[in-house]
């Protein structure tokens, strides 16, 4: 297993360099099923990953899929808007949470041994809120699979096989950012967990995100609404123990510790890790490397992240 | 105040004036007040001219004796921007100028006015270009044969714009002047870009005779409602129904954009509406001029029988409008109809700026971006 993680790439900073360290011989399948309907958007992106690189065109692939399955997409976009209607509903929840989490991070005159213990109790609760959302949404999946039977289903297998196909002729899989959910939906339809497996990966931004086991949505600086984190979903599970952070610099108040602190109390034993656009984070076997990545503290700091680092669990 | 005793030591020192316009910029704040500052030697009076409501619109400068500056201290609470001009007296003579030693300055179809900052006012950083940000393109057509007539009309394509997505609409009353003076091509740029507003076809409008098309007009309503937006959803990849599409103007383009969507109930689900002339009565005469005449009809028409025009109207005013007593009037009288309002205030006056400093705020409410689930 190798599987290298990055920060944004847009003006691909590192890309070239983690491809290098790779050493792959032989092209490269691409996932961009992230950017949409710019998937096919990857001239610059082939010209930095070698120009025999094949992109997968998992987004184009679920579109035919759904023009060709009707049925199939129907009970997607249903199961799409209960997803939207859960994800509300657990908002509301940790909303609620989160200001008392906030009460008492501010000065009391109250002593800090009891603050503490109020504190740590009120996080208690966000982690069994993160918990129980995440249970609704695995739950809201399998009703899904089963119900479509979409595992037997032609539709989906012939695509399946198709994908597989072209990843067996490729050397290692790369997988870009963009829309977190559209990423990981088709990911997943594709049977892509199994290929990854087999392959060295590099993946940066909601690339990164996509393969961890809980993928973790943030802004500080939101438009609208307070910011606070919220779950969406476990990943594809390549790895566990390690929550990343794209672009942290820009979406975290990095520089407060008590937002710092928070992410890394709520989320622990996971390290959080944010990955910036000059900095890598890479695993083999059970072991991660840091190649300039960081990770926040419970005391609010954002520290380099040592390398020769075990994972925490066999990979599942 | 420091700042007073300072002009007051710098006015008797050669240059004293200058260098305190570089290290501490003019008018100078502090302790919720501004002082304004002229320097001049020939001018037999000076006045200070703003449009800031619930202030005399004239306040007289004091000569600093022996010298040719000339100040007036006036209350600015924290956070205020303020427009102003000094009128300057050489005998019975007057002219309205703008500051000399102040480089702020805010632009309007008539001209420029000085800008006072007050403290703890910042321009919102996402207001100036960004160059991580794709930059979309305006588009120039004519609608021939229309209930207005001809009419030029301007669109806003956003960076990127992909025929195989369906996008949102905004109709923009005076939207060349939105462009021009509330830099509204670089907010969208900068918003879309940070998925702060999902991205938008903009159609700008500007009208020949505001004061009597944005009135109510039934040929305005009917051009907006009728051959506008059919027009553009037939030509550019747009969704094309009430959630996807937002009327909005500042003014008496807000009065415009409620009129049109009064008229065409359940046709624009979502309204933005920037320091509105909603000038009503309960009784008696209206006492805004004549212009106001059938803004007063149309308003007191709404109110006694608002119904529901939208779904969703995000507003705004400045404090220092006379007209915030008649939007905060509107607020909970819309609501009462079910639609979802939002009202900010700001410490501001009925100006461009105002307006622009609010859309961030204004256009991610209306159309949230996926900030949340995009990571590049």
């Amino acid at each position: 297993m190798q599987l290298l993680l990055l920060g944004p790439q847009r003006k691909a900073p590192v890309l070239a360099d983690a491809k290098r360290h790779m050493r792959l011989k032989g092209p490269l399948a691409l996932v961009t099923a992230g950017w949409q309907e710019h998937e096919t958007d990857d001239g610059e992106l082939k010209s930095i990953l070698g120009d025999k690189s094949i992109n997968l065109g998992l987004y184009g692939r679920a579109n035919q899929l759904f023009e060709n399955d009707r049925e199939l997409f129907d009970e997607h976009r249903a199961k799409q808007d209960e997803l939207k209607q859960l994800q509300r509903f657990y908002r509301v929840r940790l909303n609620a949470a989160m200001a008392v989490y906030e009460r008492f991070t501010l000065k009391h005159s109250e002593p800090p041994r009891l603050i503490e213990e109020a504190t740590e109790a009120v996080l208690e609760d966000i982690r069994r809120l993160d918990e129980e959302h995440l249970e609704r949404v695995l739950n809201n999946r399998r009703e899904f699979a089963r119900r479509t039977g979409l595992y037997e289903r032609d539709s989906v297998l012939e695509q399946r096989a198709e994908v597989q196909a072209l990843v067996n002729e490729c050397a290692g899989i790369a997988i870009a950012g963009g829309h977190i959910a559209i990423l990981l939906n088709r990911l997943r339809f594709f049977g892509m967990r199994a290929c990854l497996q087999d392959k060295p990966v590099i993946a940066w931004s909601a690339g990164a995100m996509a393969l961890s086991s809980k993928i973790v949505l943030f802004h500080d600086r939101p438009a609208q609404g307070p910011g606070y984190a919220e779950v969406l979903d476990s990943g594809l599970n390549l790895f566990e123990g390690v929550i990343p952070f794209p672009r942290a610099r820009e979406r975290l108040r990095i520089d407060d510790p008590a937002r710092v602190s928070h992410l890394a109390r709520r989320f622990a034993p996971a390290r959080c890790v944010p990955l910036e656009a000059d900095m890598w984070a890479e695993l083999t076997s059970r072991m991660w490397r840091s190649f300039g990545a960081r990770q926040f503290t419970d005391a609010g700091e954002n520290i380099p992240w040592s390398s020769g680092v075990d994972a925490p669990t066999e990979m599942p | 105040m420091k700042k007073l005793e300072k002009l007051l030591k710098c006015a008797h020192t050669p240059d004293g004036i200058a260098k305190l316009a570089q290290t501490d910029g003019f008018p100078l704040v502090e302790d919720g007040q501004a002082i304004f500052v002229f320097q001049g030697s020939s001018p037999s009076a000076v006045n200070v001219r703003h449009w800031v409501y619930g202030l005399p619109s004239v306040q007289p400068c004091t000569r600093v004796s022996g010298t040719d500056v000339w100040y007036a201290a006036v209350e600015m609470p924290q956070g205020s921007r303020v427009e102003y001009k000094f009128e300057v007296f050489h005998g019975d003579q007057s002219d309205w100028l703008k500051d000399p030693l102040n480089p702020h300055q805010a632009r309007d179809p008539f001209g420029a006015n000085s800008v006072c900052q007050g403290e703890g006012y910042e321009r919102p950083e996402w207001t100036f270009r960004d160059d991580d940000a794709r930059e979309g393109q305006i588009e120039r057509h004519i609608l021939t044969d229309t209930p207005l007539g001809d009419q030029e009309v301007g669109v806003y394509l956003p960076a990127r714009m992909h025929p195989n997505r369906r996008y949102r609409l905004l109709v923009v009353h005076d939207g060349d002047d939105y462009v021009r003076y509330a830099n509204l091509k670089v907010v969208l740029d900068n918003l879309i870009h940070r998925l702060d507003m999902a991205p938008v076809i903009a159609v700008l409008t500007n009208s020949r005779d505001r004061l009597t098309e944005y009135a109510d007009d039934e040929r305005h309503s009917e051009f907006i409602a009728q051959r506008l937006v059919p027009w553009a959803e037939d030509k550019y990849p747009l969704l094309a129904k009430p959630g996807a599409r937002c009327i909005m103007g500042a003014s008496f383009g807000a009065v415009a954009s409620l009129s049109t969507a009064w008229r065409n109930p359940g046709f624009f689900g979502q309204l933005l509406l920037q320091s509105g002339s909603f000038a009503f009565t309960d009784i008696g005469e209206q006492r805004r001029g004549p212009a106001f005449d059938p803004v007063v009809e149309f308003v007191n028409a709404f109110r006694d029988a608002p119904g529901k025009p939208s779904n969703k109207v995000y507003m705004s005013c400045g404090m220092y409008e006379s007209l915030i007593y008649e939007n905060r009037s509107m607020y909970p009288f819309l609501q009462s109809t079910g639609m979802d309002v939002r009202l900010t205030e700001a410490r501001d006056g009925h100006n461009w700026e105002n307006w622009r400093d609010r859309l961030r705020e204004g256009l991610s409410w209306i159309y949230p971006g996926p900030q949340w689930m995009y990571y590049e």
